[in-house]
């Protein structure tokens, strides 16, 4: 079981950087995966592949840059301030729950500018 | 009520959120107290991460339960890391922030941990209020090295006859408790932490136990124990029960060595008790298991020899320049069917400088504390052993070992001559001697002086069956007509020969009397 759990794995974290190093038509890719595995005997592996790569997408999702603000109004001044932290004009959605301010993730970086975390802060300092 | 809601709403006043930038991952899968981060690219090893459960939240559902739940960090790998989950893993779930915190596992220690029960955390436990915010040491730390210490030359009474004269033990030494279960070993460590209300305030060593793996209901006695017999105002409790989390059973005895080395570093002696390491090692094993790492012997990871040695190491006497503070260790063992050579403890009895060996038949035999003599050792304590006791004590070892292989001997020989007779005889009487209650430590001087009283033949006339009677009929008697002499051997720790007259006829005056 594990041993099929990391096959499939690493099948599937090549054909992801065989798609980030040269994007082309993602057939081809199937369709050499799919001879590769039938030549190997390991057409088996296809679901756990497929699952794999979901698993990957859903990683490098979370990686990549996102702008929370609090209120419609905040969004330049947000968006000011990513770019001058160097992200590139990342997506912007409105999080009510920030309360005010905005917040900043991707690249495995958080930037927090909202008064949710301020108060979270407070709180805990004053009931510690 | 009303003070938290003034500071509250001072501080919303004042509130200009600023940014904070941390290094996050998300919690890729959990289970078994382990959690798969993706993310955490620069994170180290042995570093702490922060769950943060208020990220996704609404601030109202966020202040529900703010408690800060920590994380530790064992396995950097290509695609992630793995920590161990320090508190509840229910409240860790799938896609979970995470957040570095930059520091590797401390605890906050200050003087105000002194008389007070905490968890490996270093965390109250015993509904007596927060602890003042105090020093971050960091759990892992490198063992002083070899021009940072000093001789061990101080001796650390444990108030037990037996081991004060045969087996003793020295400031700074690490010397093992090891036996089956039921034997006595915590008896021997609680009785060695009560005894030091025997020594003098500026000298007396700071205590730390740290119970790995016990029931709560044990580690509630230790403590009512301790306080009642007032010895918790210089104790600290440092409990990781069976019913915690692996994580925090394998951190528990770093946590306690970590107390220790605060008060060491600031010149003061520190006792470090140990119990036990066997459940340690138990934990440490699961958690290997858990992350993966290969099993080796009995199912133990590569580095459970490591795990011991870099924690017993941290044990030391400290030269003059580094202030002369020492720590004591009593690890604790817990044998199975009397094996000494199964795999933990053979490693921890290569690691310590000595072992007290307890024995199941002595203990149903009553012999109390239950120590097998032949393979009990301390090292390097004879170099603190005091003057007084080394003096009393000479050979006792030896002859006690010799009468128990005689005693063994005699099962099967029916005709004993004269001088095997006699050495039983006296073996008998000192076995008796050696005998202690539980919670009785004696101060030095009076262990000294009934030893002197046993090996200068005082006893001979008694019967062994009346020995403990006599024994405690001649304390009462020295503390009323020989404090002199015990004051004197208290000050000088020595038996002088003016001393030893004096001694002498004092004790020449107990026996007329109580023949």
């Amino acid at each position: 079981m594990q041993n099929t759990k990391s096959l499939a794995s690493s099948y599937a974290a090549a054909l992801a950087r065989a798609w980030r190093a040269a994007p082309r038509d993602a057939s081809i890719l199937v369709e050499n995966l799919l001879a590769h595995l039938r030549a190997k005997g390991r057409l088996a592996l296809l679901p756990a592949i497929a699952r794999a790569l979901k698993r990957e997408e859903k990683r490098e999702s979370c990686q990549s840059p996102l702008l929370e603000v609090a209120r419609e109004g905040e969004k330049k001044e947000a968006l000011h301030s990513a770019l001058r932290s160097g992200f590139a004009a990342p997506p912007i959605v409105v999080n009510n729950s920030l309360i005010r301010g905005w917040r900043l993730r991707g690249g495995g970086t958080l930037i927090d500018h909202s008064a949710k975390r301020a108060l979270i802060e407070i709180y805990q300092n004053s009931t510690r | 009520m009303e003070s938290i809601i003034k500071r509250i709403e001072q501080e919303i006043a004042a509130l200009e959120p600023s940014a904070t930038v941390d290094e996050i991952g998300t919690v890729r899968t959990v289970g078994d107290a382990v959690a798969e981060i993706d993310g955490l690219e620069n994170a180290m090893l042995n570093e702490m991460v922060l769950f943060d459960p208020t990220f996704d939240r609404t601030l109202e559902d966020a202040l529900r339960d703010t408690s800060p739940l920590y994380g530790l960090i064992l396995n950097l790998e290509e695609d992630g890391v793995r920590a161990i989950i320090l508190g509840d893993t229910a409240k860790v779930y799938e896609g979970m922030l995470v957040r570095r915190l930059g520091r590797l596992l401390s605890i906050s220690v200050s003087e105000s941990i002194v008389g007070r029960v905490v968890n490996a955390l270093g965390e109250p436990v015993d509904g007596k209020g927060a602890l003042p915010d105090g020093s971050p040491c960091p759990l892992e730390r490198p063992a002083y090295g070899v021009i940072d210490r000093a001789p061990v030359d101080t001796p650390l009474h444990t108030g037990i006859k037996a081991i004060d004269a045969m087996i003793p033990i020295g400031r700074g030494q690490r010397e093992l408790i090891i036996g089956d279960r039921g034997t006595g070993k915590t008896t021997i460590a609680i009785d060695t932490i009560l005894n030091q209300k025997n020594e003098p305030a500026e000298s007396r060593p700071v205590c730390v136990y740290v119970a790995v793996g016990q029931k709560e209901s044990k580690t509630a006695r230790i403590v009512a124990h301790l306080a009642e017999k007032g010895a918790l105002d210089y104790t600290t409790i440092v409990t990781a029960p069976a019913s915690a989390p692996a994580a925090l059973q394998f951190l528990a005895p770093f946590a306690g060595a970590t107390i220790g080395e605060y008060f060491m570093d600031q010149g003061k002696d520190v006792l470090v008790v140990y119990d036990d390491l066997s459940k340690q090692a138990v934990a440490y094993r699961q958690l290997s298991l858990l992350l993966r790492r290969p099993p080796g012997r009995e199912a133990y990871p590569g580095d459970i020899f490591y795990l011991h040695s870099r924690l017993l190491e941290r044990s030391a006497k400290l030269s003059a320049e580094k202030g002369g503070g020492s720590l004591t260790a009593l690890p604790i063992i817990e044998t199975q069917e009397g094996d000494v050579s199964s795999y933990i403890p053979t490693n921890v009895i290569s690691i310590t400088d000595g072992q007290v060996f307890l024995q199941t038949d002595l203990f149903n035999k009553g012999v109390r504390p239950a120590i097998d003599v032949g393979i009990s050792v301390s090292r390097v304590g004879s170099a603190a052993q005091t003057k007084a006791m080394k003096k009393v004590s000479g050979k006792i070892k030896l002859e006690l070992a010799q009468f128990r292989e005689l005693e063994a001997f005699m099962q099967f020989a029916s005709d004993l001559d004269e001088d095997t007779k006699r050495r039983i005889d006296s073996g008998r009487r000192m076995t008796e001697i050696l005998k202690q209650k539980n919670s009785a430590p004696l101060p030095f001087e009076m262990e000294a002086a009934i030893i002197f009283a046993a090996t200068r033949g005082f006893f001979g006339r008694f019967s062994p069956e009346e020995i403990e009677a006599k024994e405690s009929r001649l304390r009462d008697f020295l503390l009323r007509e020989g404090k002199d002499i015990l004051a004197t051997i208290h000050e000088s720790e020595d038996i002088s020969e003016e001393t030893e007259e004096k001694l002498q006829t004092l004790l020449t005056a107990f026996t007329a009397r109580t023949s």
